[in-house]
């Protein structure tokens, strides 16, 4: 149960290559249109205008082929989100001097849902349709050193590995009488070194490998590095990135007009 | 200077190695020269200094693990203590042995850019050179591929790719195919051979399986600390230099040696004109038989239609039928993936069945913990590194005995950790013992609860073939002398074929295609190669020999026993 929920978010931030205009888009448009996105889920805070921005990253989704992928990270985040609702109205209870508005509370649950989607939609977008290589040649045109970037590509790769290691220690840890389902707190807990070490233990070992294979190709051999297949800034990009924040812009703007 | 530097690719002159905080030298004395052009294989027992070799070549030694080196070292004209790594990069590529560590990237082309993009070489450079490497090694088609969705045998190949896409003079390979299974391991020595034949390269492979390696080499070099022997592969094979330092020699020639045939071949191809003349086969009675599925009455272990599906939607089982009994000794065989180690965590409740179902001594699987059926069905899975955690050796077969509340407990430690030999380690660390050590812990903390049934996963895997041998002693000796029943996931055709085995399970994408006596398995090529495995080659010799219909020896006592017999 709790592994399942765990592969769903994994899933749903594993890039897998499709073909679609969306796998084209230069990394750097994909950057500034989530960061877009992040503002203005936070500027704005009527349902009516976070819908609206929701549904509008739902072409992106369906064209991008990852709308599963966000139905799986929301199962996967249920329980979260939940957990969050109910953190959100003990809060507005207490600053509300103890009551509940049953109006109030009508309005913000359902727009810090619809916020939390719209943001991770935007960011399952990124990560799922761009490849950690694409992201680091974006920021390295941005004047970020490149060996400070690949440690998190390594991570990203390297996590599902780990995890399915883990897996694998646990079951061989099982199969020598381990249960981790017996006992109180502090036994529990101590029942976790017979998986921790191994994991430590092999993921230093892989470690070791993947330093020596990356030292041996040259990593780090310069400050710089080139790249075999150049990101460019095309038309596509300057139309999607102009089409949404004129867009995003219209449904701030909406929201002022409102105000006054 | 500059003679020898144009002549040679490798110079060690009197090389000694100390790993930082070590009193022990890892190797010691290697005097090695290695010409250009080529292609050698580097022998030698586990933990005799292999990898240690590999490191001084690529300069990580002393430039990246520091510790004492003493000698010369010159790689491509290069003296490595004296110059920075960066020299040497793309001078010397070097082929690891678990593919996934060595991959960075997620894609397949980016895998390979990789390198030429540390040089900073132009992107047509780069475009030019991964099309080229693509298409020396013929896996163009994986060129888009993720990297994590690779088969072991794609992923080495694509591994090998981004190597040679730096260019380099010499390549080296760390076992590279320590984790293929059988077939993707012969091919990918097929295009690593073509690959050196077509381009003036040196080739340094690293490997103690020597059966499908041996017919490449021009020269053979046994390291164990220091060289302690060397020549021409035939010469050493004549010699019988190889199997006293217990390297495996292909099965063909030590029959061929044992037969005292002259010149002892290296491959079947070779050995086929001889051979042909001893085993006459026209019209012959089947002088073997072939025991049919077995059906005894009360198995122990019953899997009625299993089906095991993963949260992925992916069908790891495909409705699987078993039936296995008391003292029986099983193999389960089959290409990565096809399902054997999903299957064998069915036996005490790892997983349990998303379909049909599973009975272990009476107990339906679903309705008991895994504790309960661990006490009947004890498994020792492939990495005894996933299990370690104890600080000693002791420690960590009390574990088990604690968890299983075996009765004198510290008794039975004692007397296993003796049966395995491994007693005189007790207070050492796990991690500290060696290779073949560390399986036979693995394998005491299972052993030491007496459990009815024993299932081994892959445990040859990182032995050779001295270790592997012992292996075998201690399941004949410690397991079915004493009635047990052992079940055994491998792909290593070789041990399949020395093994006293009552059935052999040969399983692909989740269903059991063939089960049988393994004179009838081991001599079904069609199905063999369905699941990406070979024949053993003495099967394999009968087989070519077309004799297949009289006499099915299965290693090489049955064979001599045939030939000697008449």
């Amino acid at each position: 149960m709790r592994l399942a929920v765990i592969e769903s978010i994994r899933d749903a931030f594993f890039y897998d290559r499709k073909n679609s205009f969306v796998y084209v888009l230069d990394p750097r448009t994909k950057m500034l249109y989530v960061a877009c996105i992040m503002v203005s889920v936070f500027l704005v805070s009527d349902w009516i205008r976070l819908t609206l921005i929701l549904l509008a990253q739902l072409p992106l989704a369906i064209m991008g082929k990852y709308s599963r992928k966000v139905l799986n990270l929301l199962r996967g985040l249920s329980i979260f989100i939940i957990f969050l609702i109910c953190f959100n109205i003990i809060v507005t209870y207490i600053v509300e001097g103890f009551r509940l508005e049953l109006s109030s509370l009508m309005n913000t649950i359902p727009a810090m849902i619809i916020r939390v989607i719209a943001a991770l939609m935007a960011l399952s977008f990124l990560i799922s349709t761009t490849s950690p290589w694409e992201l680091l040649q974006g920021l390295s045109k941005l004047h970020v050193n490149y060996t400070y970037l690949y440690p998190f590509i390594i991570a990203y790769r390297f996590i599902p590995i780990m995890f399915n290691e883990m897996k694998s220690i646990y079951d061989a840890q099982r199969s020598r009488g381990l249960e981790l389902e017996k006992g109180n707190i502090i036994q529990k807990a101590r029942k976790l070194i017979p998986i921790i070490i191994p994991t430590i233990v092999c993921a230093l070992l892989r470690a070791r490998d993947l330093a020596e294979a990356m030292e041996a190709r040259g990593f780090g051999y310069s400050k710089r590095r080139t790249f075999y297949k150049p990101i460019r800034f095309k038309l596509m990009d300057l139309v999607f990135i102009v089409a949404y924040i004129v867009f995003l812009i219209i449904v701030i703007g909406f929201g002022i007009k409102l105000c006054i | 200077m500059t003679n020898n530097s144009s002549e040679y690719a490798v110079i060690l002159e009197g090389v000694t190695y100390y790993y930082p905080g070590s009193k022990n030298p890892t190797i010691e004395n290697v005097n090695l020269k290695v010409r250009r052009g080529e292609f050698i294989i580097i022998a030698g027992p586990s933990g005799g200094g292999k990898s240690t070799l590999c490191r001084i070549l690529l300069g990580l030694i002393p430039h990246y693990y520091g510790g004492r080196l003493y000698g010369k070292v010159v790689v491509e004209g290069i003296d490595v203590v004296r110059s920075n790594m960066r020299e040497l990069v793309g001078k010397v590529g070097m082929v690891f042995q678990i593919p996934e560590n060595q991959m960075v990237n997620l894609l397949v082309e980016e895998e390979i850019a990789f390198g030429p993009e540390n040089l900073l070489l132009p992107p047509e450079e780069i475009n030019e050179r991964i099309s080229w490497a693509l298409n020396t090694l013929r896996i163009n088609h994986l060129r888009q591929r993720l990297t994590y969705t690779l088969s072991g045998g794609e992923a080495q190949k694509v591994a090998l790719a981004s190597v040679l896409a730096l260019k380099p003079q010499i390549l080296i390979l760390d076992e590279p195919l320590a984790n293929l299974d059988p077939l993707s391991a012969k091919e990918f020595l097929e295009i690593l051979h073509s690959f050196w034949r077509e381009n003036n390269v040196t080739v340094i492979l690293i490997e103690h399986r020597l059966a499908d390696a041996i017919r490449y080499a021009q020269r053979i070099i046994v390291l164990d600390k220091s060289i302690i022997a060397e020549g021409e592969p035939r010469k050493l094979v004549e010699e019988g230099v190889l199997e006293k330092h217990g390297i495996e020699i292909p099965s063909i020639s030590k029959a061929s040696k044992l037969l005292g045939i002259n010149k002892v071949p290296l491959t079947i191809n070779e050995a086929l004109p001889v051979y042909s003349k001893l085993i006459k086969y026209n019209n012959c009675n089947p002088h073997f038989n072939i025991e049919g599925e077995n059906n005894k009455p009360d198995p122990i272990i019953i899997v009625e239609n299993l089906w095991y599906t993963y949260p992925s939607g992916e069908h790891a089982l495909r409705g699987v039928n078993l039936r296995i009994h008391r003292g029986e000794f099983i193999a389960i065989v089959g290409a990565n993936g096809a399902g054997k180690t999903t299957l064998i965590k069915h036996f005490n409740g790892l997983l349990k069945p998303t379909k049909g179902r599973v009975i272990v001594f009476g107990m339906d699987t679903r309705k008991h913990s895994i504790a309960e059926l661990s006490r009947y069905v004890g498994i020792v899975f492939q990495n005894p590194l996933h299990q370690f955690f104890e600080e000693t050796v002791e420690k960590e077969v009390m574990f088990t005995v604690k968890n299983m509340k075996v009765k004198n407990g510290e008794e039975k430690v004692k007397e296993i950790l003796k049966e395995l030999k491994i007693y005189h380690l007790r207070d050492k660390s796990p991690h500290e013992i060696s290779a073949g050590e560390q399986r036979r812990l693995a394998i005491a903390s299972i052993l030491v609860y007496e459990p009815e049934v024993i299932v081994l996963d892959e445990p040859t895997a990182g032995l050779d073939y001295r270790l592997k041998h012992e292996l075998l002693n201690i399941i004949i000796d410690k397991m079915l002398r004493k009635d047990k029943t052992v079940v055994m996931v491998s792909h290593d055709m070789e041990f399949l074929a020395n093994a006293p085995l009552n059935r052999i399970i040969v399983m692909e994408k989740g269903k059991v295609i063939l089960s049988g006596h393994p004179r009838e398995v081991l001599y079904r090529v069609n199905e063999l190669n369905l699941a990406k495995l070979t024949q053993p080659q003495i099967p394999e010799l009968i087989t070519s020999l077309k004799a297949d219909k009289c006499l099915r020896p299965l290693n090489i006592d049955e064979l001599l026993n045939i030939l000697l017999s008449r």
